[in-house]
């Protein structure tokens, strides 16, 4: 993975003009946001719930069902074990694999850093799902990275 | 009633009255028919005397382990129906063979369809497959006609071995009056049975199989008075044995103690096409039962909406969830191609707008979005 260093904070990694970033230590992170700017990402859309983050198991597959399904019925048990989110802000710097999302309730995750292809992949439903307001749903890890995600 | 012509309903109905109407029966288009015509809706041979020892002693196998073969036991539910699971039906509409002994292409045609569908958990996917291509076909290239049946077995391995196409690519008239032909781009539309399973003789294997894979596709001895049915739980009362006929179970019932079977005889037959025949009566489980896990398609997907989108972790393994065909991969030879999938799709999804997939065994090649 590319190795990622700040020059100086006029040049940050982070994202500029917003509070609390000085007592943020690591480089290239999105910094956390405020309520006006939470407000102001809400709009238009729905706070989704405050479940602590997810339990969910690691597929190579979906595994899930959009909602209203027929099939949403049969994986109803497995939806509990995610996270059911809106995008409220996405983020990136000109580093590689450095793009992040905003996850309601949840805060800042990282896209997977595991390759540019999936990384990509995972921003792209991402902000697709800023865009249009769409529920997504995904799994983290201890390392506070995505590495699945559902957009309905 | 045997060499009779049309069938006495009145006297199948005074036979059942003296074992306390155990099924109900009335008149209907069969039982209306000449002998020879209501045959020929028919369509699996009658076994041979050691094909018939060998079916007893499975009947004899299949009733002495009743207790055991109980949906409990063997991990399946007590009752499933695939007409109705969850509210959901999963069960494509009922067909009529017409006057062409092809039974065995219609019992093979409606499981797959049932397996497609709910396998996909998509009740909406709607697939109308070509018996005339299975029975056409595959069947007359190993000597079937209307006239010498087929067996379930050969249909559903030439299901799997070359597969079918779809309805409109050979469209079914009874002994192919109609004069369609097999349209040349099949292997462009075309479905394929995969991972086959045999469960003669195994009523508990049949169970499960049905309540988790949908349906399965059974054979039975018709006695006459079957022409007559219209409810209940059917028991052979009265009449002799006509032939040997192929459906499709797709559910059953502990509590009735009974298999719900889809007829091809047209919807206005029986109870809206369907039937129910209680548990080891006229060699259904011992006869030949075949069911497959899995049905791959390969076709366009046509106008279809974008229901869900989802990636992980690993490179160039994006999917797309179709509305009523489910989640497909999206293909990519490069992490370029992958990326322009994904795009499309999502501008799709963003924009409400429908694609045209192409698809083969659950992965989408190419894609047009509208």
């Amino acid at each position: 993975m590319p190795q990622q260093t700040r020059t100086s904070r006029s040049t940050s990694t982070k994202p500029g003009g917003m509070p609390q970033q000085d007592i943020l230590s690591q480089d290239s992170d999105p910094v956390a946001l405020d309520e006006s700017q939470l407000a102001l990402a809400q709009t238009g859309g729905t706070a989704g719930s405050t479940q602590t983050p997810t339990m969910a198991q690691a597929a190579a597959e979906p595994v899930l069902h959009p909602p209203g399904t027929a099939g949403a019925a049969m994986s109803a048990s497995m939806v509990g074990a995610w996270n059911t989110r809106k995008v409220l802000a996405l983020y990136m710097t000109q580093h590689s694999r450095n793009g992040w999302a905003y996850l309601d309730s949840v805060g800042w995750r990282r896209f997977a850093t595991t390759n540019d292809s999936a990384h990509l992949a995972l921003s792209m439903i991402a902000s697709t799902a800023r865009t249009t307001g769409a529920t997504v749903q995904a799994r983290d890890e201890a390392d506070n990275q995505i590495h699945e995600i559902y957009c309905w | 009633m045997a060499g009779s012509e049309r069938i006495d309903v009145a006297a199948v109905s005074a036979a059942l009255a003296d074992q306390g109407h155990p099924w109900q029966a009335s008149e209907n288009a069969m039982t209306r028919m000449a002998k020879t015509e209501r045959t020929r809706r028919l369509g699996v041979p009658m076994p041979s005397e050691s094909e018939r020892a060998t079916m007893d002693q499975r009947a004899a196998m299949v009733k002495s382990a009743a207790a055991t073969a109980r949906a409990m036991a063997a991990g399946a539910p007590a009752s499933f129906d695939a007409r109705n699971v969850g509210g959901h039906n999963y069960v494509t509409d009922v067909r009529d063979q017409g006057n062409c002994g092809s039974c065995v292409a219609f019992g093979t045609v409606a499981a797959l369809e049932t397996t497609a569908a709910y396998t996909r958990r998509q009740p909406g996917l709607e697939l109308n497959l070509s018996e005339a291509h299975l029975f056409y076909v595959h069947g007359l290239s190993q000597g079937a006609t209307c006239d010498t049946g087929w067996l379930p077995k050969p249909a559903v391995e030439a299901c799997r071995d070359i597969g079918i196409t779809y309805e409109n690519y050979f469209p079914y008239t009874p002994r192919n009056s109609g004069g369609a032909s097999l349209n040349s781009d099949w292997p462009n539309r075309l479905a394929r049975a995969t991972d086959m399973i045999d469960a003669t003789g195994n009523a508990a294997q049949m169970k499960e199989h049905i309540a988790t894979f949908g349906s399965i596709t059974a054979c039975f001895v018709v006695y006459d008075d079957f022409w007559s049915y219209r409810s209940g739980v059917y028991r052979h009362v009265s009449g002799e044995a006509a032939g040997g006929h192929c459906i499709s179970l797709v559910g059953y019932s502990d509590a009735e103690g009974c298999w719900i079977a889809k007829n091809s005889w047209g919807a206005s037959w029986g109870d809206r096409g369907y039937f129910k025949i209680a548990y080891g009566e006229c060699y259904i489980e011992s006869w030949q039962c075949i069911g497959t896990r899995s049905v791959t398609l390969r076709a366009w997907t046509d106008n279809t909406k974008i229901l869900g989108v989802w990636s992980n972790d690993s490179a160039r393994n994006g999917w797309a969830y179709l509305e009523n065909y489910g989640w497909h991969r999206l293909g990519a030879d490069s992490d370029q191609a992958a990326a322009t999938a994904l795009g499309e799709i999502l501008s799709a999804k963003a924009a409400g707008r429908t694609v045209n997939a192409f698809a083969d065994s659950g992965t989408v090649s190419t894609l047009y979005v509208y």
